[in-house]
């Protein structure tokens, strides 16, 4: 019985691509509004995949799964002093109250995270270790024996973390004067082979910049204005007792030179510090082409020169940690329980998995609004396929009857239209999918390959690690699925009409 | 044994709000394995009866029995089995599928029945021989010509083994000579093959060859000729 069930059903089915192709333009016609429905969920859903993929591997090359930035609550959160610049960015005016009065943009002050803090931080259970985030642009870098020079952004390894290690190993220690470069080094130095730059040692040129020095010498704190004042102020309501003011005067004025920003605008200018560093290993190529991850001392040591800050990166009586902190977890499954004790002590946590689900959200938004585009494509391809099977129920009238006579039940006649529906459904599913996929596949060729038409511009050294175009796996299943469904659905009331039909009244149709 | 049984069998049809007796109160009966021509002025109900033989109309009122099938009150799925199993039917316009070949429009209705396709294919061909077209299995109908139409028409009836073989017409779209030898096909199918045939026809010398003739007017039975 199932033997001849499974026959009737191929049979069927034969006699639906027969009669598809008996029409075939206007088979081809009607699946148009499919195939360019099914063409675009591809499209979109491919790219939205493969730039969401390249986005997140973009993110994890300056943020490991083990890491977590942490900042204080208050004094600490630059987007707040943004806000208030930019004029509350769609927020109403926020009333000063003794709690927020240092949020507000007028009396804002960075804040760096206390030692005791730190301290605190790698008490945590779970905490392997705690860096300052140290960010410090180089005048250059430079292989040792080769004359060019290039371009270098300096980021902590912990950043990035061993994931994003292609080639080579790890620091031997934290001390250690070595470096992690990016795989596009290699293609900007020439070389065909990993090992050509592994070994070899770097000079690493950083050269104090003055703006960042006097206003970011401490990193926006300006309370030696203060001081100035509390100077200026003796000077013009001196005390009568001479002596006194000579001694306030020399204390105020040792203050005011002790302090970071005069230290910083004292020390002597204009030369580059060269830093020598082998390279030990090569990370993942990424959007960030010229990265140059270094070990916790090497880079605050750079940090105090970029900045001119004696006092930054490190402890003691006016040791600076700065206003961010890298803690890196042995576990991250571990990581929801760290930000609760993160918050327990006055800090602001944000993790890979906020920054990344942040960008998967915008996706996943763009998806879902031109998913409604995909839709009304849908809804104007049913229609479609409605109003051809319903002039092919009328063409074909007498040809029902004469089935109908020779023996085909209603349920056959209106199973032969469905499935031809259906048919047009799937072929226009299965045709739009493999558009989609051509183009994708020539897209990820073109963008591999650079686009002559952006000057400067070759991709390839970007897109190294992933494809523009990144098909789910689910698109296929979906697709076929969608389209027989919109198709067969589409089928449904030609279908009926066409069983409804009077046997004796459709022999007797002209 | 009764082939066909009908009792006070009646068909109404409402044409412009009005009713229309196509059959009023018509009883025939015809035994198993005769040749029988139903005959008659247009209008008088030939093809309602045919229609209602053949399990593609159902009655107002009476009752129909077919081979010992009582065809009334039948559901939708079983008349469509009785079609495919009991009766064949040969039109006069012949209603081959054009995008088919003869041998593949014979074995549509093997296919309905769910006969294997080896099967089938041998069953086709057989019968296309049967009717004189062995060498013309492979064209379609817009290749032959009516009287081949014919035989593909008669070949695909009789595709199931029909019992009960209903013609409306079978030579009217025919030419003299042609239409006798469907005639001819037609006889030998009732003496050979021992199958019931039921004839509609306006053509005299056709009608003269069956055993029965049945006169039909105004939706009743005139008169019963037996030759």
């Amino acid at each position: 019985m199932n033997l001849l069930r499974t026959s009737l059903i191929r049979d069927l089915l034969t006699d639906v691509f027969l009669n598809l192709f008996r029409k075939r333009m206007r088979a081809l016609l009607t699946m148009t509004g499919v195939i360019i429905g099914s063409f675009l969920v591809v499209l979109i859903f491919s790219l939205s995949n493969g730039l969401s993929v390249f986005l997140d591997q973009q993110i994890r090359a300056v943020w490991d799964e083990n890491m977590i930035k942490v900042r204080l609550e208050k004094g600490g959160a630059p987007e707040k002093m943004a806000k208030g610049m930019f004029g509350g960015l769609g927020e109403p005016p926020q009333e000063v109250t003794e709690e927020n009065k240092e949020e507000i943009p007028g009396a804002f002050e960075f804040r760096h995270i206390p030692h005791e803090s730190i301290q605190k931080l790698k008490n945590i259970d779970g905490v392997q270790e705690v860096q300052p985030e140290i960010w410090v642009m180089p005048r250059s870098m430079q292989v040792v024996g080769d004359d060019r020079q290039f371009d270098a952004i300096v980021r902590p390894w912990i950043m990035a973390g061993p994931d994003m290690l292609a080639y080579g190993q790890d620091f031997s220690t934290s001390a250690a004067r070595e470096c992690i470069v990016s795989e596009a080094y290699l293609v900007a130095l020439g070389y065909s082979n990993p090992t050509q730059l592994l070994g070899q040692t770097l000079k690493i040129r950083i050269q104090e910049d003055a703006y960042i020095a006097m206003a970011g010498g401490g990193q926006m704190d300006l309370k030696f204005l203060d001081k100035l004042r509390d100077v200026a102020y003796l000077f013009q309501n001196p005390p009568e007792d001479p002596e006194l003011t000579m001694i306030s005067a020399f204390i105020m004025l040792r203050d005011l030179a002790n302090s970071s920003e005069i230290k910083a605008l004292t020390t002597e200018p204009g030369a580059a510090k060269v830093f020598e560093a082998k390279v030990v290993g090569i990370s993942k190529k990424g959007l960030l082409t010229n990265m140059i991850y270094l070990p916790p001392d090497l880079i605050a040591e750079m940090g105090r020169v970029f900045l001119r800050n004696p006092d930054m990166y490190t402890k003691g009586k006016d040791g600076k940690f700065g206003i961010e902190g890298l803690v890196r977890v042995s576990d991250p499954k571990e990581i929801p329980r760290i930000k609760r004790e993160i918050k327990k002590l006055g800090m602001k946590s944000t993790t890979l998995e906020d920054v990344v689900g942040f960008i998967h959200g915008l996706f996943g938004a763009l998806s879902a609004i031109l998913t409604v585009f995909v839709m009304i494509a849908g809804v104007v391809a049913f229609f479609s396929i409605v109003n051809t099977l319903f002039m092919a129920v009328s063409e074909r009238k007498r040809e029902i009857g004469v089935l109908q006579a020779i023996g085909a039940t209603r349920g056959y006649v209106a199973a032969m239209f469905a499935a031809e529906a259906g048919a047009i459904g799937l072929m226009g599913g299965l045709i739009g999918y493999l558009l989609g996929t051509v183009l994708c596949i020539v897209g990820n060729i073109y963008a591999a390959q650079g686009l002559p038409y952006i000057p400067g511009g070759n991709w390839g050294n970007i897109l190294g690690v992933s494809d523009l175009f990144v098909t789910p796996w689910w698109v296929l299943p979906l697709m076929i699925l969608a389209t027989a469904f919109v198709g067969a659905f589409a089928g449904v009331l030609p279908a009926k009409r066409a069983a409804q039909l009077d046997p004796a009244e459709a022999l007797r149709y002209e | 044994m009764a082939a066909i049984e009908a009792e006070e069998l009646t068909r109404i049809f409402q044409v412009g709000g009005e009713e229309v007796r196509a059959l009023d109160g018509l009883t025939v009966s015809l035994e198993r394995g005769s040749l029988a021509a139903v005959v008659g002025p247009s209008g008088s109900g030939k093809s309602t009866l045919m229609a209602l033989l053949g399990g593609l109309d159902t009655p107002s009122s009476g009752s129909v029995s077919v081979y010992d099938q009582k065809l009334n009150g039948m559901a939708p799925v079983d008349l469509a089995a009785y079609r495919r199993s009991t009766v064949g039917f040969v039109f006069q316009d012949f209603f081959l599928l054009s995008h088919l070949t003869a041998i593949e429009n014979v074995e549509v209705p093997l296919k309905l029945a769910q006969v294997s396709r080896s099967e089938r294919r041998d069953r086709a061909n057989e019968l296309i021989e049967l009717v004189g077209l062995g060498h013309r299995g492979e064209h379609r109908p817009q290749q032959l010509s009516g009287g081949e139409r014919q035989r593909v028409a008669i070949a695909r009836a009789l595709a199931n083994r029909p019992k009960l073989l209903l013609a409306d017409e079978p030579t009217g779209n025919l030419d003299e000579k042609t239409g006798m030898a469907i005639t001819e096909i037609l006889l030998n199918l009732n003496k050979d093959r021992d199958i019931t045939v039921l004839l509609v026809t306006h053509n005299p010398e056709l009608a003269k060859q069956t055993e029965i003739q049945f006169h039909l007017g105004g939706g009743k039975l005139q008169k019963t000729i037996c030759s």
